[in-house]
């Protein structure tokens, strides 16, 4: 089970589940995204590192979770561009936005990184933000 | 929140086991299986999606689970329910899942397996290079906008009439290769960006290529309908609709959850957001899935071509030799508008059917006419190394499951477990040591697939049999397998 501060992946029959936690949200989409490429299990890295900004929003923290994963799982299916860092710009319950910085995935000329498993989507199955003295924590599910 | 726990099943028989309704369950809930699978299904978390289910505005008879069933999203993997459309019922992406319409498709060939064994990884390596399969695989075809409203229209029949394929094809898919309800208006910029070039590709996870002997034969008048004899040589392709099918989910879902809200639907789960079927926000939901479908249906079309590239040009067999023709293609992530019998009358239904596949009866208008006699082909596929099943439909699955039977083994360890226990390079070799071959292009993901992961095919198939809901026609020993 990967485990780091701040995220851990724990178990699902047929899914992938990360739980994620954070003090502020600034930290909190921080650590879903390192949760989210801890469960692409990426290998390799790109040659290079370009940046690209990534938006999401929602009508509540729980959308707004769903759709930050969900743009960083795009930009990885559609565009096969992996994130390698990820910077917060700005985070609030309903908003957040970065600078990825990453490069082209696959075994061509520059690109370095290839990833475990797809990820389809990620999911709201149970899907709420638990806020506590500690900050907020959740359970995702990932489509795999 | 869970506003209606049920954690244990009532025992009815050996085959049927309830949820009593409880909470905000609007009717009880229901498992096909025995007491030694519910042992592996993990009782309580899928006891919990099927109560969470049976909480759906207009759903009737039972919220349902089959042999093979494990925990899910929204549904569980296995649940069945049907709302009467006329009365309110809603439509939930939740109960299709991400990979709308992927399903299996079995291709019978005139080739006995015998005489071809020691040509088997020949064969394989053609298949392997003719089906790109694997995380993000991209095919041969790439497609801009408009050519992706042309699958998303017409499904297979995109494909045949492309090239991929010929009439006679269609002739025994579900639907025949197309559902007719899609608007391929609806998919996003997104969807498209991801499914762009993705046709006939596999995709990774439990999707595959699998090249079987059949070597049982269990209903003979069944078998000689379907074209099958003990000793074919046959193949089966398990995949759906790749990366546009889990845009179009996830562009749904955020939509839905709106939709909820205006209708005023209280859900226990999240990811069962739904909207009445016949409510503006419902339709566009169905019409989108239905393009979803398409691309699925025609993605498995495109794999049917090239599977007779690789018999052609790998093994050098004509195509009077080979014979590759269709069996049958069927869904098993799916709605469907259909008409069963509830409480004594005729109900029009949305049947939500995630990781469930259609069973109907011998003599139903909607089963192929080759096959009207003997009930619809039902394809059963285990894992890697075990067997896969050919069923038919029957009458039991119509007044019992809304017309529904399993649609695999199920699986019963996580990824991450399966993987620990084993490396993908040993599981490879000891499954040639047992006369499969295997291509793939990660080990890592051949271990999360271990066949020890999953249930055993052969338990749930007859527990689907013993309990009526489909009948055992075929089974099938893996020769080969292109793992995603």
């Amino acid at each position: 089970m990967t485990s780091e501060p701040g995220f851990r992946i724990v178990p699902h029959t047929a899914e992938v589940a990360v739980e994620i936690r954070g003090s502020t949200w600034s930290e909190f989409y921080l650590n879903a995204a390192r949760g989210l490429r801890a469960a692409y299990g990426p290998e390799g890295t790109p040659a290079t590192l370009e940046p690209r900004r990534i938006e999401a929003s929602g009508d509540s923290a729980e959308e707004t979770l769903v759709a930050w994963l969900n743009e960083l799982i795009f930009v990885v299916a559609a565009e096969r561009w992996f994130p390698e860092e990820i910077r917060i710009e700005r985070a609030e319950e309903t908003a957040v936005a970065a600078e990825a910085r990453g490069g082209p995935m696959g075994s061509g000329e520059g690109r370095a990184v290839r990833v475990v498993g797809e990820i389809k989507s990620a999911t709201f199955s149970d899907l709420s933000i638990v806020r506590g003295p500690d900050g907020f924590k959740a359970t995702v599910v990932l489509d795999v | 929140m869970n506003s209606s726990p049920a954690t244990v099943f009532t025992k009815i028989d050996d085959y049927r086991f309830e949820i009593p309704r409880r909470g905000d369950m609007r009717v009880p809930g229901r498992i096909i299986a025995t007491e030694r699978l519910l042992k592996k299904i993990g009782e309580e978390r899928v006891a919990q999606q099927i109560a969470n289910v049976a909480c759906l505005p207009g759903i009737v008879g039972w919220s349902l689970a089959m042999p093979d069933a494990h925990w899910g999203y929204g549904f569980p993997v296995g649940g069945v329910a049907a709302t009467d459309i006329d009365a309110g019922g809603v439509i939930s992406p939740g109960g299709i899942g991400f990979d709308i319409s992927c399903g299996v498709r079995l291709l019978r060939t005139n080739l006995e397996a015998g005489p071809l064994k020691a040509r088997v990884p020949e064969l394989m390596d053609a298949l392997f290079a003719a089906v790109p399969s694997g995380v993000g695989s991209e095919g041969r075809i790439r497609l801009d906008a408009r050519g992706m409203k042309g699958v998303f229209e017409g499904g297979a029949r995109w494909a045949a009439s492309a090239g991929f394929g010929d009439e006679e094809d269609l002739r025994t898919c579900e639907d025949g290769g197309r559902l007719s309800g899609a608007d391929p208006e609806l998919p996003s910029e997104k969807a498209v960006a991801r499914g762009k070039d993705q046709l006939g590709t596999l995709g990774s996870g439990n999707h595959f290529l699998e090249v079987q002997e059949i070597d049982e034969i269990y209903d003979a008048k069944a078998a000689a309908a379907f074209g099958l004899f003990k000793g074919q040589l046959v193949a089966s392709v398990h995949t759906g609709s790749r990366g546009c099918g889990y845009q179009i989910c996830e562009d749904s879902l955020r939509a839905m959850r709106k939709a909820s809200q205006r209708h005023r639907i209280s859900v226990p789960d999240p990811q069962l957001a739904c909207a009445p079927f016949s409510s503006d926000e419902g339709k566009e939901y169905f019409a989108a899935m239905c393009s979803a479908a398409n691309f699925a249906r025609a993605n498995r079309q495109v794999i049917t071509h090239r599977v007779r590239e690789a018999f052609e040009r790998g093994l050098g067999i004509s195509p009077k030799d080979h014979g590759v023709r269709v069996v049958y293609d069927v869904c098993h992530n799916i709605a469907k508008v259909e008409t069963h019998e509830v409480g004594g009358r005729k109900v029009k239904v949305c049947v939500h059917r995630k990781g469930a596949t259609r069973a109907f009866p011998a003599g139903h208008p909607e089963v192929p006419e080759p096959y009207r006699a003997v009930g619809q082909p039902v394809l059963v596929p285990g894992s890697m190394g075990t067997f896969t099943y050919v069923l038919a439909g029957t009458q039991e699955a119509m007044s019992e499951t809304f017309g529904t039977t399993c649609h695999g083994a199920g699986r019963m360890m996580s990824r991450t477990q399966a993987a620990k226990q084993v490396h993908g390079g040993d599981l490879a070799r000891d499954l040639k040591s047992q006369g499969i071959e295997v291509r793939t292009d990660s080990y890592r993901g051949l271990a999360e697939e271990a066949p020890f992961a999953y249930k055993d095919v052969s338990e749930v198939v007859e527990a689907c049999h013993g309990s009526g809901i489909s009948r055992k026609v075929a089974r099938m020993r893996p020769l080969g397998v292109v793992k995603g």
